[in-house]
């Protein structure tokens, strides 16, 4: 198939505002008689509120409106357990948690107004590890939650105790990932305007303005049409660009007030108080026949919530089952326990438990191997899912070259040759591991009434089209995308359109950037508003030039008849197309409701309409003396679907990369006594571009040609990242024979395993 | 309290008569890359600051009557990519290389970073490596230190910036049996403070082969950079090899009092300085240059 648009290196619509700093972020947002909001956090992880005390800071000059847990309501709302108040009125349990927030007209006198609440504490004793917040004598965050436990999740398919019994090999391992920070470059803000009719018009750096958009008015108890959320720039999400608390305070101080109020964290208090990765201790057993056929996986999981749900169950529940469809499992069962902790919430990063789980699997797989003499690409093509595969699950695996991934990974890798290298001279060693992965593109039971998308695109007298669509594009270049969807479908050139920002006075519902479901799901409602939209303009043209609607073709933005006749220019027939209707401009709506179900009491149902694949290589150099590990090389050779744009798809994946790497490899947010030892880039070390492969990050991709994806695509964003610290850890392995079964793997670990 | 002057003088006099001028109400500023910093958390008491990046006199890299000077205010990528230095200073040139990335090596500068004192600064490890010279003015008076005696403690200098300017740091001209070098080991390869960090300056005997002097310094090892005053005697009048260098890497490693962080545990440290010196010193007598940073 031979596209105008697609399978190209496009640069991101926006990259040129971007790069020259007009591109506007909530930060940048600035509105007449702004005032500028402050929370007051605790510095306690866990402590009962006896009294707070504003009067001093309501004297300082510039202040105009301070709210505390006494004078706001205490209703009880959230995203998946009722547990947040807007403040709390009987005790915070984090350090971090948010106590009192100030507006005023400077940010000084905001910062130096919260500093004078005095508040009075009741220290109270803290927990902070998930396992010993379940054990009977620990601290309890909330009354009504036994053993700190805020959700349990169960799923047993098949029988494990049988298999596991008839089993020829079993392997037992204990694995642990911690809890890392998203880094987004834009900290997390708000700006709330009043507006008219008694509404709140909401600037959110966010990743989901719909749900937001709900969530927001059951907590200020408003109609939520009488919010209007309006998504500019985002300066990246992974995950962390959630409905959250600060968003929510400006609009109660906006309330108070009646003035505008922007409420930025700065970076300590995105750190504090951001939304980290779900840390978990994960127990896996594995049964195996002797050839390698995986018959049953056993699994535990404890996760750290946090002191408040965000979305740490769904996440939970993703590490408990989510990997059972990468491979032809028979037997499953697993118990995944989410725990309340006195420490900052944790929620969504790029990979959503399946990244936790897959470090588990993957590095059990390659310890399986390398114990029974197995070969590990072999036993991934023996056991990985194939297309039209149903899984355990009832995950209907449609398009699938998770095959062909691992072929193309192990030639490219030159795999087969490295591994048979011999012993090497000198401390430093080199190594070589695999991993690969499955995740999905749209997860039905993540938003419980739905899942699906729809888009409108609108066709103007000037022949440029606009996407309309509640899809967040939050840095990833999904804008560019939905651009490029619409422009093939209609049979425009890209840069004749654009995405318009989400607002949803005008943009339709969307249920945002996660999942991994901003391509497959949003690009295809794209994709049927584009197919509509052309659909008319072709009607409206033979109308308008007295031509027969069959013979009409449009591409690369021209409209051509049949014989030899001069093609038309979009433009031009757009013009006088909408001379004859009133100046009207085209409208094309699509709607896409993908064929998945909510999955029933046994979690059987398929839950995402496409499944993306990859087959990551890590080469890496271990020095023995120092414990230093440097990435050589690495291979991620991507199942995409349809390559729609070269150049994001590539972005992504280097991203992933490297955000696993710098997982792996030593990122960790250090608590001390429940207060975060690193809250800043400086002692939270993320790699840098000097920590990049010495060799490169090869991106390779194979069209599967997906049903359900718009002209076959599947996601990215998460699976970029899915296989990224297994792959490390196996290649390390390789280099000196060290296995680091808990997160991430620094020097120190690696001298002590070498046991130096 | 905030600076209500800032001042750019263009040569050494006109700093001075400035400092004189506001009678220790004025403070130097350099680079600033630690200062604005330092300013946002806990802001600088000074009615002015007075800036010396534009002096000329305070940027020069020169050799004189056997003696190599650095300017003051020469930035770190001066140091990097000075022709002399490479030659005659490579444990300078190789810690300049170390500091933050290049947006700080551009305007961080080597005085700076003695005055601001952090104890594993790298340019004032190189220095104390050199057993440098600091060249200060203060009103008509000249006077000069031993670099390693001007810190008193983590962020504490005996260099007072309100009163005293430095105007150079100066070091013997190595002869052919001197050499010199600089490693670190980090978190991550820019943008890190180090887990350890060490320099030396050796002195060969005629056989090319045998320790004559060395000095070596290291971080972050105390409260200020730590001459391994042990360790240098322990390897005089030994002929290098692999098998001393293990061995003097295991007395720097007892001799070093580190602390523990969340950056790495003290033992941690006391192992990487061993394996530091080994290896510094092996990568210099090789004639390769270290590749921690290419």
């Amino acid at each position: 198939m031979n596209y105008t648009n697609l399978g190209k290196d496009t640069p991101i619509l926006d990259g040129l505002e971007k790069v020259t700093g007009r591109a506007r972020f909530v930060p940048d947002l600035k509105v007449e008689g702004m005032l500028y909001g402050k929370v007051l956090r605790s510095p306690y992880p866990h402590a009962r509120l006896l009294k707070i005390d504003t009067s001093k800071a309501e004297r300082v000059s510039g202040v105009k409106g301070i709210i505390t847990g006494n004078n706001v309501s205490q209703h009880r709302f959230g995203t998946m357990v009722p547990d947040w108040v807007i403040l709390p009125r009987d005790k915070v349990r984090f350090h971090g948690d948010e106590i009192a927030a100030v507006a005023a007209n400077s940010e000084e006198a905001a910062a130096e107004a919260a500093s004078l609440i005095k508040v009075e504490y009741e220290e109270l004793p803290a927990v902070y590890d998930p396992e010993l917040a379940m054990a009977e004598d620990a601290p309890q965050l909330y009354e009504d939650k036994e053993n700190n436990i805020a959700v349990t999740f169960n799923v047993h398919t098949g029988n494990v105790d049988d298999a596991l019994a008839k089993a020829d090999l079993v392997f037992e391992e204990t694995y642990e990932t911690n809890q890392v920070y998203q880094a987004h470059m834009e900290p997390m803000g708000a700006l709330v305007v009043p507006g008219d009719y008694e509404r709140l018009i909401m600037w959110l750096s966010t990743q989901v303005p719909s749900m937001s958009r709900l969530r927001y008015a059951e907590a200020l108890e408003m109609c939520s049409e009488d919010l209007r959320i309006i998504k500019p720039h985002v300066g990246g999400g992974f995950g962390a660009k959630f409905e959250y608390k600060s968003h929510i305070l400006a609009a109660v101080l906006t309330r108070k007030t009646g003035l505008p109020v922007r409420m930025v964290n700065c970076r300590e208090e995105d750190f504090r108080a951001g939304n980290p990765r779900v840390p978990m201790k994960i127990w896996v057993k594995l049964g195996l026949k002797k050839d390698g056929t995986l018959l049953a996986k056993d699994t535990k999981i404890i996760a750290g919530n946090g002191a408040r749900t965000v979305y740490a169950p769904a996440i939970t529940s993703t590490a408990c089952y989510r990997i059972d469809s990468l491979y032809k499992f028979q037997n499953v069962r697993s118990t995944g326990y989410t725990v309340y902790t006195n420490t900052i919430p944790t929620s969504c990063f790029r990979g959503f438990g399946n990244a936790q789980m897959h470090f588990a699997m993957e590095s059990a797989l390659d310890t399986i191997c390398h114990q029974n003499n197995l070969d590990p690409i072999e036993i991934r093509k023996l056991n990985g899912v194939t297309p039209g595969f149903t899984s355990i699950h009832g995950w209907e695996i449609n398009s699938c070259a998770l095959k062909e991934c691992l072929e193309k990974a192990t030639q490219e890798s030159d795999w087969y040759e490295k591994k048979k290298e011999a012993d090497q001279k000198g401390p430093v060693k080199k190594g070589i591991g695999v991993a690969i992965c499955n995740h999905v593109s749209g997860n039905r039971p993540f938003y419980k009434p739905f899942d699906g998308s729809s888009s409108l695109v609108r066709l103007t007298p000037e022949g440029k089209a606009i996407v309309f669509t509640g899809e967040a594009d939050i840095g990833q270049g999904m804008n560019t995308t939905f651009a490029l969807i619409a422009a093939e479908a209609v049979g425009l050139n890209v840069k004749d359109v654009r995405t318009a920002a989400v607002d949803t006075d005008i943009s339709p519902f969307g249920l945002g950037s996660f999942a991994t479901r901003g391509t497959t799901i949003g690009g295809r409602a794209v994709y049927e508003a584009a197919i509509n939209l052309k659909k008319q303009l072709i009607e409206h043209v033979a109308r308008v030039y007295e031509k027969q609607a069959e013979e009409i073709k449009i591409n690369n933005g021209k409209i051509y008849f049949a014989g030899n006749e001069e093609p038309l220019p979009v433009a031009e027939a757009m013009q006088q197309i909408s001379y004859t209707l009133g100046g009207t401009s085209l409208v094309g709506h699509g709607v896409f409701v993908p064929n998945t179900v909510l999955p029933d009491e046994n979690k059987y149902g398929n839950v995402s309409p496409a499944y993306p694949f990859a087959c990551h290589i890590a080469e890496v150099e271990v020095d023995t003396e120092t414990g230093k590990i440097r990435l050589l090389n690495y291979w991620a050779v991507h199942d995409v679907g349809r390559v729609l744009n070269k150049q994001t798809l590539e972005g992504q994946i280097e991203g992933g990369v490297m955000m696993g790497a710098g997982w792996v490899l030593g990122e960790d947010m250090v608590l001390k006594d429940g207060a975060l030892v690193n809250p800043n880039f400086h002692d939270y070390c993320l790699p840098t571009a000097m920590d990049i492969p010495r060799g490169k990050i090869y991106s390779y991709f194979m069209e599967s040609d997906d049903p359900n994806g718009p002209f076959g695509a599947k996601g990215i964003g998460e699976p970029s990242l899915n296989p990224v610290p297994a792959a490390i850890a196996n290649a390390v392995f390789d280099a000196v024979g060290v296995r680091i079964t808990d997160l991430p793997i620094t020097p120190e670990k690696i001298l002590a395993g070498l046991d130096i | 309290m905030t600076w209500e002057n800032y001042y750019m003088p263009s040569s050494i006099e006109e700093a001075l008569s400035l400092l004189d001028k506001h009678q220790g109400e004025a403070r130097l500023i350099a680079g600033g890359t630690d200062l604005m910093v330092q300013h946002k958390s806990e802001p600088i008491e000074a009615k002015a600051l007075i800036d010396i990046g534009g002096i000329p006199d305070l940027k020069k890299i020169h050799e004189e009557n056997g003696r190599v000077y650095v300017g003051a205010a020469a930035t770190h990528s001066q140091v990097v990519s000075s022709p002399l230095l490479k030659e005659k200073g490579r444990v300078l040139v190789d810690a300049a290389k170390a500091v933050g990335a290049l947006q700080i090596r551009n305007v961080g500068t080597i005085a700076g970073n003695v005055v601001t004192a952090q104890p594993a600064a790298d340019t004032a490890i190189a220095l104390v490596a050199l057993d440098a010279c600091v060249h200060i003015q203060s009103g008509s008076e000249k006077l000069e230190k031993p670099v390693l005696d001007t810190f008193l403690g983590p962020g504490k200098s005996s260099i007072n910036p309100s009163k005293e300017l430095i105007t150079a740091f100066s070091y013997p001209t190595p002869t052919s049996l001197e050499r010199t070098g600089f490693i670190r080991f980090a978190r991550r390869d820019s943008l890190a403070l180090p887990l350890v960090n060490l320099g030396f300056w050796l002195i060969l005997k005629e056989d090319q082969k045998t320790v004559k002097e060395i000095r070596i310094a290291v971080g972050p090892m105390s409260t200020v950079p730590f001459r391994a005053r042990e360790t240098e005697a322990s390897m005089k009048d030994v002929q290098i090899s692999e098998e001393e260098l293990e061995k003097a890497g295991l007395v720097i490693a007892e001799e070093v009092t580190p602390r523990d962080s969340f950056r790495g545990s003290a033992d941690f440290k006391k192992y990487l300085i061993g394996v530091a010196l080994k290896r510094a010193i092996k990568v210099v007598l090789d004639g390769k240059g270290v590749d921690w940073d290419d």
